[in-house]
């Protein structure tokens, strides 16, 4: 076996890890049956909904422990990053996991298409769906890599849960306290902002829930350029923080 | 002619508040083992790993005079991914080095029998090992690059009696291939067995390096009480000389000792032989003389 490239020993590296972490196998076992479940209840198309809303989760979840507990345990004071950048290769693991993510996720996607293909109703939104959901993907790798520079055991990916946990919750009382509670909520479905303070409440939301995007309604190639921006500033950040990384373990 | 593969000039760095290192300067020389002393906290470690890159100075710098000089490393606490068994860790390392599989195998074996390594262990993950094993299992890595440098951070940690002397054999078949090997260690008994150049850091300073067998060679250790005439004699021939509470301490030219002799009458010649004690150098007195 050759790793002459960093990113094919980054590559083997996280799919090794994830292959051997339970915890990711629970969750993704745990999605998996909960669409399944809800396809023999609900049908296919709401299932396929289900599966187009949640499915950026899976990049999240491996995303978690993505940098600190490596750094800290001092796993990367080791002869082979002598010869390979430790800092490569932190970097390399955004790629790596999104590639891994990207397999797990069409994994799962592709009963989705043969039905719509053997019923007939087939149409490349789809694909445009599962194109955003990669989007949304990279999103909650870079931000949890971002986060997980600082953050360690998973907390980076906690940490976001609990944002929109919070962000959710504050829809809910929204929803209910009058009409411009009512508004915001509209529009959110919507996802058609009308003026700059809708534009602004619109682009938030989409930074708490890269989810959105996989929607039809947020099929705006604005909402999209804004979810890539983010991307590139996370990223970004990240490069520049390990550029300055150092292993300082005693 | 001594050639140098690796030279670090003026490092120093901070951590915090603390400076870690102030000016540390040594040069690593082919087919030599160098022998890194210091009291804990001196800076060693922070150099090895300013050494490896692991870390940046904030000042001085690292030259690899050998072009495309591979670098072995054992720390002192080796870590490995927790998720990867011993046999993963060593394809992967012979992956990334270019060796292929049966290359890998050969070196593999040829290490772990020299080391008195069970390979059937491979097959576990390296965090089930005992720390000795960990410590084996960094050497092995580290041996399956063929390195033209091995940096280790104290050598002898973590290991029984019989996997010291097969370390320290390790090392001597190193440099007999003409690898340079480089340890900070405490173990200055072990160091002394090996050393070919030793560096004294202190407070983040280099305070010398010196070519342990030559200085043995050229040099005697010359120790005396702080009581009677001889100090005063000594002390004004040799002002470099240490002084405790009780004890005035030197390194000194064997050729100058002989001729500070002969310089004296035969009564101070013989009160100065009563008093003083002359004996080959060793690594703990040398140790001790500039750590005080």
């Amino acid at each position: 076996m050759s790793f002459g490239y960093p990113l094919r020993f980054s590559f083997y590296l996280s799919w090794k890890k994830v292959l051997r972490t339970k915890i990711f196998f629970f969750l993704a076992a745990g999605f998996v049956i909960f669409l399944t479940i809800f396809w023999w209840q609900a049908g296919y198309l709401y299932a396929r909904r289900f599966f187009f809303l949640l499915f950026p989760y899976l990049f999240l979840l491996i995303a978690q422990d993505i940098f600190r507990e490596e750094i800290d345990s001092g796993s990367l004071e080791n002869v082979i990053f002598i010869r390979f950048s430790f800092r490569s290769y932190l970097q390399e693991k955004n790629v790596s996991l999104f590639l891994l993510g990207t397999i797990a996720s069409t994994l799962v996607f592709l009963p989705f298409l043969l039905t719509s293909l053997f019923r007939g109703d087939f149409s490349w939104a789809m694909f445009s769906s599962f194109l955003a959901g990669l989007m949304a993907g990279l999103y909650y790798i870079s931000l949890a890599g971002l986060l997980g520079l600082r953050l360690r055991s998973g907390s980076n990916v906690l940490a976001i849960i609990l944002i929109q946990v919070f962000l959710f919750l504050g829809l809910l009382v929204t929803s209910t306290s009058g009409a411009s509670g009512r508004d915001i909520i509209d529009l959110l479905i919507s996802g058609e902002p009308q003026g700059s303070r809708e534009r602004l409440i619109l682009f938030s939301f989409l930074a708490l829930w890269p989810n959105a995007l996989t929607s039809r309604s947020y099929a705006s190639l604005g909402l999209k350029l804004e979810a890539l921006a983010l991307i590139f500033l996370f990223l970004g950040l990240q490069a520049w923080r390990l550029s300055r990384l150092e292993l300082k373990r005693e | 002619m001594s050639q140098v593969i690796l030279r670090a000039k003026g490092l120093a760095k901070r951590f915090g508040h603390v400076q870690a290192l102030h000016q540390v300067d040594l040069e690593l020389i082919r087919g030599k083992l160098t022998v890194f002393l210091g009291e804990n906290g001196a800076g060693k470690t922070t150099t090895l790993k300013i050494i490896l890159g692991f870390l940046f100075p904030d000042a001085g710098s690292v030259e690899k005079i050998q072009q495309d000089l591979r670098i072995g490393y054992v720390p002192e606490q080796p870590a490995f991914f927790p998720w990867l068994k011993g046999e993963e860790i060593l394809e992967l390392t012979a992956g990334l080095f270019g060796r292929g599989e049966s290359e890998l195998k050969k070196r593999r074996d040829d290490a772990a029998a020299f080391l008195s390594f069970d390979v059937s262990q491979l097959n576990r993950r390296v965090r089930t090992y005992s720390h000795g094993n960990q410590k084996k299992m960094a050497y092995l890595q580290s041996m399956l690059i063929n390195p033209d440098l091995l940096i280790v951070d104290e050598p002898f940690t973590a290991l029984d009696p019989v996997a010291i002397k097969q370390v320290r054999d390790l090392f001597i078949r190193l440099k007999e291939k003409g690898k340079t090997v480089f340890i900070s260690s405490h173990l200055i008994s072990e160091a002394e067995k090996l050393a070919d150049q030793v560096i004294i850091i202190k407070q983040g300073k280099t305070l010398l390096q010196v070519d342990w067998p030559e200085f043995v060679q050229k040099r005697i250790y010359l120790r005396t009480r702080r009581v009677g005439s001889s100090e005063k004699i000594i002390l004004g021939r040799w002002p470099e000389s240490q002084t405790s509470d009780d004890w005035l301490e030197a390194f000194i030219l064997r050729r100058e000792w002989e001729e500070f002799l002969s310089g004296l009458n035969d009564d101070l010649k013989k009160t100065v032989l009563k008093d003083v004690e002359i004996r080959s150098p060793d690594l703990e007195s040398f140790f001790f003389f500039w750590n005080r």
